[in-house]
């Protein structure tokens, strides 16, 4: 691609990002979480302080103790709520982004080559996609999981795989539906009459035609795989620990009595609030990509609809 | 016209039985192959509580169907024959066997994703449907739009655990646990009946809430497109009225092309029963699958994976046939 | 045969899709028993005046306040249709007075519901409950169209030709004996022996029926088979209107003469088609004056500086044209 190509493309996307203040608020959000999650990995976020049970410890009020990390109270370890959702950031942050490259990799190599290369290769390709359509992530994710020795458990790149198991099955059929209908558009023919090469095909042309849905499926399968990683944990599947949101909210309700006492009450909507906002964000993002990947979407998004 | 539609419907019941048996081998496959092979697993716990290798040998094998020391491919096969003949292994918690188990649990799930599926679809298609022809009225529209997209990012275990806290147990506004009163008889008269709608309008309202964006949105989308049609613009020239236009034009041309959404939110439905009937504290598939994992009951839960996965593979298979009935356009060959 | 009673008068007519003029203030009358065609290229803006007179312009569409449409119902009712309250107008004079045929190509009929429920909802949308009458008429029609009724009313849009749908929309058309039926482009993406047959079949239902026809099309060759008098449209502008025959031997707008000579003439052998050089107008950036002039042969100083009025030349002969201006 050209650079005053690349160049309009990007001016395209920032007049699209900053057109509505939905917008602006989920870059933010995105912005503060990758911030969060690379602040942990680099170190500058404190370590946990060892866990503290026993009722003078755990949900604990706010306090301006150890400031800011002590300002959403204790959790149900004794340890820094705030401080203990911020340090989640990065594995939940990781394992969604992991799980939704597999996904998309997975998904768009599939539908790329079964849609271009037709024939038998799309007929066994197909039944492939459609058994695992038939099959619910979640729904496998939780048995596997549910099975795994407690080492793997806490393993990312494991967990990413699961989460994607069958993820990529719907983004496979999307790809493969819009390589058939590229396939006779002329450019093609124009591609091929230069003589390059069917792999070349598929991964520039094609493949660069449909980036900005790519990019979009990317943001959707981190969403999903947010809401696999969570909700997993939420059923009491992975091991008992502070950084994952999802163990944080069981917490609250069973053993923070959320359900007769305020006390945990932070400890029960700091974690909601942080996956909801991060889903929010995700979504948003993904539907404005939508809207670069659909022009007649763009002009309403530029009117302001 | 009469013998080419069985011919066709015979097909798809054909392709529905590969993609099941595919379904089903490659989940088993990829179960018995995992670090957390259930087989192993048991075996391990047997031994751990002392139990001869042996003697432990066969008790997994009476309970899972197969036996560690089997190899993979023979632990694929012996599961799916005692699949085909309707032997799914004997619980560990509850000793009844699989079949027995989980045939106790099918109709409270049916009645709970069916109950909320179909509000859901009522819903859902007259929220999309109200957005597009009422477009005008931004600030209507916008709100209900942005209440949904807010609605569309809370996953919806977190919809259940909020509802089941505030609206359950601290507020009392409705019962939060179990099917039905337990100062009632289970037995078919309305007293019951009653009961259990009171008892499931919490889960309901918090699967419905959960899959109306979806939809709404999705209607919404196609009923603007259809809405520009020549079709609906020459229904207007012709004097028709606003009412029959919404229905036998937008409603009709909208909802066919998502038909085969139902299925989808059919099987998404399913799946989230396993957050919402634990949280309410409900029988089912979900919250057997739920229980049974956290007890290591791996003959009930690879055994209600396979039938929600068998009764995911019914659903696409009923909505397929039905769409060619109900969409003229699509018995004009096969798009 | 013609009578020289008008039956539709548009008078200023103007029409802005958001802040965009298509059609720039026309005038033109429609009289009883005669086919009147509106002839221009795509966009040129015909199809939205058919449109402005059955009140089906799109949302984005606005007319002006001052645009007037009188529809002469008899001797004793005038109405300014433009005036008209919304449900009135779409119980009294939409499809009972005045029906379209759209183009049968098009997507003109609801893919998922039967013919038969098309004729079905129309009479009941106007008060006609007797369902035996309705499909008794249907009938009757769909025979005047040649087309088998037992057949066709059970069928589905998508089940049916190009042909077998025009037929079918004319007869629809007629199903509440209307005075004015709009032909929009009627015979467009038809093969020319069904083309044809469809204007042969036009004119026997107009005299069987005693219908006054407005035809809207870009085929000029269609419009000297079936019109009485023609307009000429251009960039939302009436450029010409006369009757037939001074249309096709005494052609005086260069635009009119430009579409003659783009139609190849049987038994005449030409070596090239003679195409009007340039491109159609851009709506938002229209050239000053006289909105033809950059395609115009004879394009004099006035013609870039001014637009030139319409003026009445002899025998209801109209003409904007400044080489016809003294």
């Amino acid at each position: 691609m050209s650079l005053s190509t690349t160049l309009s493309t990007l001016r395209l996307v920032s007049r699209i990002y900053t057109k509505s203040p939905s917008t602006i608020f989920s870059l933010i959000v995105i912005t503060l979480y990758t911030v969060g999650a690379l602040a942990t990995v680099l170190g500058l976020v404190p370590p946990l302080p060892p866990a503290k049970g026993g009722w003078e410890y755990i949900y604990q009020p706010p306090s301006a103790r150890d400031f800011p990390w002590y300002i959403l109270g204790t959790d149900f370890t004794g340890r820094p709520l705030l401080l203990a959702i911020v340090r989640g950031i990065s594995t939940t942050l990781a394992v969604a982004f992991l799980s939704a490259v597999i996904t998309v990799t997975i998904g768009v190599a599939l539908g790329l080559i079964s849609g271009y290369l037709g024939g038998i290769v799309d007929e066994i390709f197909s039944i492939i996609i459609n058994v695992a359509l038939t099959i619910p992530t979640y729904l496998l994710a939780l048995i596997l999981v549910a099975t795994l020795p407690a080492e793997l458990k806490t393993n990312i790149l494991v967990l990413a795989g699961i989460l994607s198991i069958t993820a990529w099955a719907s983004l496979a059929r999307a790809v493969r539906a819009q390589t058939l209908s590229l396939r006779k558009r002329e450019f093609i023919d124009v591609a091929k009459t230069l003589g390059f090469s069917a792999w070349k095909i598929m991964f520039d042309e094609i493949l660069r035609f449909m980036a900005p849905f790519i990019a979009m499926s990317l943001t959707l399968a981190m969403c999903n795989a947010v809401y696999g990683y969570t909700g997993l944990a939420f059923l009491g599947l992975m091991p008992i620990s502070s950084e994952n949101w999802g163990i944080q909210i069981y917490m609250a309700i069973r053993a923070g009595g959320a359900l007769y006492s305020d006390r945990a009450i932070l400890a029960l909507w700091s974690p909601i609030i942080t996956i909801v906002l991060l889903q929010y964000a995700l979504i948003n993002i993904a539907k404005t990509m939508e809207a670069i990947f659909n022009p007649a979407l763009r002009v309403s998004y530029i009117k302001g609809e | 016209m009469y013998g080419s539609s069985m011919h066709w419907i015979a097909k798809k019941i054909l392709f529905a039985t590969i993609t099941w048996f595919l379904a089903i081998s490659i989940s088993i496959i990829v179960i018995v192959l995992s670090p957390g092979d259930p087989a192993k697993m048991l075996l391990a716990s047997f031994l751990q509580q002392g139990m001869p290798y042996e003697q432990a040998v066969r008790m997994v094998q009476a309970y899972l169907g197969f036996s560690p020391e089997e190899p993979w491919w023979s632990k694929w096969l012996r599961y799916f024959q005692g699949v085909v003949t309707g032997n799914l292994g004997t619980s560990i918690s509850y000793r009844f066997s699989v079949t027995h188990v989980i045939a106790n649990a099918i109709p409270w799930s049916a009645f709970f994703v069916s109950y909320s599926l179909s509000i859901t679809l009522i819903l859902g298609v007259l929220m999309g449907l109200t957005m597009t022809y009422y477009r005008e009225r931004v600030l209507f529209v916008r709100s209900i739009s942005s209440i949904l997209t807010i609605l569309n990012s809370v996953p919806n275990w977190i919809l259940a655990a909020v509802f089941f806290v505030y609206l359950g147990v601290r507020w009392r506004l409705f019962p939060y646990s179990g099917p039905y009163s337990p100062d009632i008889q289970p037995e078919p008269s309305l007293q019951f009946i009653l009961s259990v709608l009171h008892h499931y309008t919490l889960p309901v309202m918090v699967m419905v809430l959960a899959s109306l964006p979806g939809w709404a949105f999705a209607l919404s989308a196609m009923a603007s497109a259809v809405i520009k049609e020549d079709y609906v613009i020459a229904a207007k020239a012709r004097g028709l009225k606003s009412g029959r236009i919404i229905t036998a034009y937008i409603a009709k041309n909208s909802i066919l092309p998502i038909y085969a959404n139902i299925a989808l939110t059919f099987a998404w439905l399913l799946v989230g029963t396993v957050w919402i009937e634990t949280q309410f504290n409900l029988p089912g598939l979900g919250s057997l699958l739920s229980v049974t994992t956290g007890a290591r009951d791996y003959p009930v839960m690879i055994g209600v994976y396979v039938i929600i996965i068998t009764v995911i593979v019914l659903g696409n298979l009923l909505t397929d046939i039905t769409y060619g009935l109900i969409d003229p356009r699509a018995r004009v060959g096969e798009a | 045969m013609n009578t020289i009673k008008p039956l539709i008068e548009v008078r200023n007519l103007g029409v802005s899709y958001l802040n965009i003029k298509v059609i720039s203030n026309i005038d033109f009358t429609v009289f009883k028993g005669e086919v009147f065609a509106l002839v221009g290229e795509s966009g040129c803006g015909k199809s939205t005046a058919a449109n402005a007179i059955l009140r089906i312009l799109p949302e984005i569409a606005s007319i002006d306040p001052t645009s007037i449409i009188t529809y002469h119902k008899d001797d004793l009712n005038s109405l300014n249709l433009l005036a008209m309250d919304e449900q009135v107008f779409s119980r009294e004079i939409r499809w009972r007075e005045i029906s379209m045929v759209f183009q049968g190509a098009l997507n003109s009929l609801n893919p998922v519901i039967k013919i038969r429920d098309h004729f079905t909802e129309t009479a009941r949308a106007h008060g006609i409950k007797d369902r035996k009458w309705i499909l008794d008429r249907a009938r009757e029609l769909l025979e005047a169209v040649k087309l088998d009724p037992d057949r066709v009313l059970n069928l589905y849009p998508i089940e049916m030709s190009g042909g077998m749908k025009q037929r079918t929309l004319i007869a629809l058309a007629l199903l509440l004996n209307p005075k004015f039926v709009i032909l929009d482009e009627p015979t467009t993406a038809l093969d020319v022996l069904i083309q044809r047959e469809i204007i042969s079949l036009l004119k026997d239902l107009k005299n069987k029926f005693n219908l006054t026809y407005m035809l809207i099309t870009h085929d000029i060759a269609l419009v000297a088979d079936i019109a009485d008098r023609i307009a000429i449209m251009y960039a939302g502008r009436i450029v010409e209107e006369a009757d037939i025959y001074d249309i096709f031997y005494k052609p005086l707008h260069p635009y009119t003469q430009g579409l003659l000579m783009s139609v190849p003439k049987l038994g005449e052998f030409k070596e090239e088609i003679v195409t009007i050089p340039g491109m159609p107008p851009d709506y938002r950036n229209l050239p000053s004056g006289c909105k033809f002039h950059p395609r115009c042969p004879y394009a004099m100083d006035i013609c870039r500086k001014e637009e030139p009025p319409i003026i009445k030349l002899d025998r209801e002969r109209r003409i904007a044209c400044w080489i016809h201006l003294r």
